[in-house]
């Protein structure tokens, strides 16, 4: 009887801690990983931004930009 | 003169909504002001426990009661947290709530608890210095040391699994006070609902991690005070486990506990119980359950995942 509470207290504690810092542990890793993914992606769009910027430019309005109409003052 | 006072406490469900808002609220803050505002949380629970620590010593009564007494003056700690307004770790593990909903990703919620768990150390570690310089545990002849020192020393010897338990236990209280503090529109409702969870995690002897970058540093610098030593009728050997390392060791177990109980005991279960969503339950409950690790969703569109 005294083996079987051995038993038991030894195997739930095992499984709160197991079950416990898995979770967690699951938990923070995907939360970093996110979180570099995010700050990555942030840098990205920074380094990118003035060039796609400058590519919409272009494309958008092209020689009307490159090459503004003189305007007469009224 | 339609407005009319209210003095019913806000409805559960309310609650919930509003714990998001806030989590939403929580995470944009900008680096400074977040460090700053964890800064400050890890002083003023370095406050409620320097105060928890002085009453208890020698107080003359019994065991329970004494225990009651330093729960009770510990609320100091959380009070000042919610009430002047502070960035503490342990509390914001309910902005997992604002997680499974969908409103934030993990990512942010990460972001939050890194640099506000460091602030708090911050906080924590400059509290301590500060009631050092003080030589406040010279009261007493050295037994507001010797408390300082004795508690300090069973938090190192703490197994994983006691510091898990009582991790796991502690936060959900903690968590169940901020819970029950925003069920609260006056400053009194909020200070008479915080009391009690903390008075009881304080009082069972339950773990905080923020709680314990104080208690721990204080005995650490207290066990390299002959006199404290020597009042608290300890050698050596005795204190073997009092560094650095059952430090670290502590606030792994504790704090992966206080998580735990935290953020997916208090925050996951209500949002599970008042803010998951309506239609089709199971099998969106069932997805979240699975998926929420797997990719980061957009906030603000639970159902849309990049």
């Amino acid at each position: 009887m005294e083996n079987l509470q051995n038993v038991l207290s030894v195997a739930s504690e095992l499984i709160v801690t197991v079950f416990v810092s898995a979770l967690v542990l699951t938990t923070v890793i995907a939360g970093l990983y996110q979180l570099v993914r995010e700050g990555i992606r942030q840098v990205y769009v920074v380094s990118q931004g003035p060039a796609q910027e400058r590519y919409v430019q272009r494309t958008d309005t092209g020689p009307q930009v490159a090459h503004p109409q003189p305007t007469t003052g009224h | 003169m339609s407005d009319r006072i209210t003095l019913d406490a806000i409805p559960p469900p309310e609650m919930a909504e509003r714990m998001e808002n806030v989590g939403v609220k929580k995470v944009r803050l900008d680096f400074w002001s977040m460090f700053a505002l964890a800064v400050l949380a890890g002083a003023f629970i370095g406050l409620g426990a320097e105060f928890s620590t002085l009453v208890i010593t020698d107080s003359g009564l019994g065991f329970g009661v004494n225990r009651l007494l330093g729960g009770l003056v510990f609320s100091l700690g959380l009070v000042l947290v919610v009430i002047a307004g502070a960035e503490l770790f342990t509390g914001n593990n309910l902005i997992a709530m604002a997680w499974v909903s969908g409103k934030l990703t993990l990512g942010q919620v990460m972001r939050n608890w890194i640099i506000v768990y460091f602030g708090n150390l911050v906080g924590s570690l400059l509290t301590v210095m500060l009631v050092y310089l003080t030589r406040q545990w010279t009261f007493a002849n050295y037994h507001v040391g010797v408390t300082a020192l004795n508690i300090a020393n069973a938090k190192v010897n703490l197994s994983f699994a006691e510091g898990l338990a009582r991790g796991i236990l502690c936060n959900a209280l903690v968590c169940l006070a901020v819970w029950l503090c925003l069920s609260g529109r006056t400053v009194t409702d909020k200070i008479l609902a915080i009391v009690f969870p903390i008075t009881a995690f304080v009082a069972s002897g339950f773990e905080h991690s923020i709680a314990n970058m104080y208690f721990i540093p204080m005995g650490l610098l207290l066990k390299g005070e002959p006199q404290v030593v020597a009042a608290a009728g300890r050698v050596a050997g005795d204190l073997v486990n009092l560094n650095l390392q059952g430090f670290v060791g502590n606030l792994i177990s504790v704090t992966t506990g206080n998580i735990f109980g935290g953020g997916f005991m208090v925050a996951v279960v209500y949002w599970f119980i008042y803010r998951r969503p309506q239609e089709g339950k199971s099998r969106i409950a069932a997805r979240t359950a699975l998926g929420l690790f797997l990719s980061p969703r957009q906030p603000g569109n639970p159902t849309k995942r990049s």
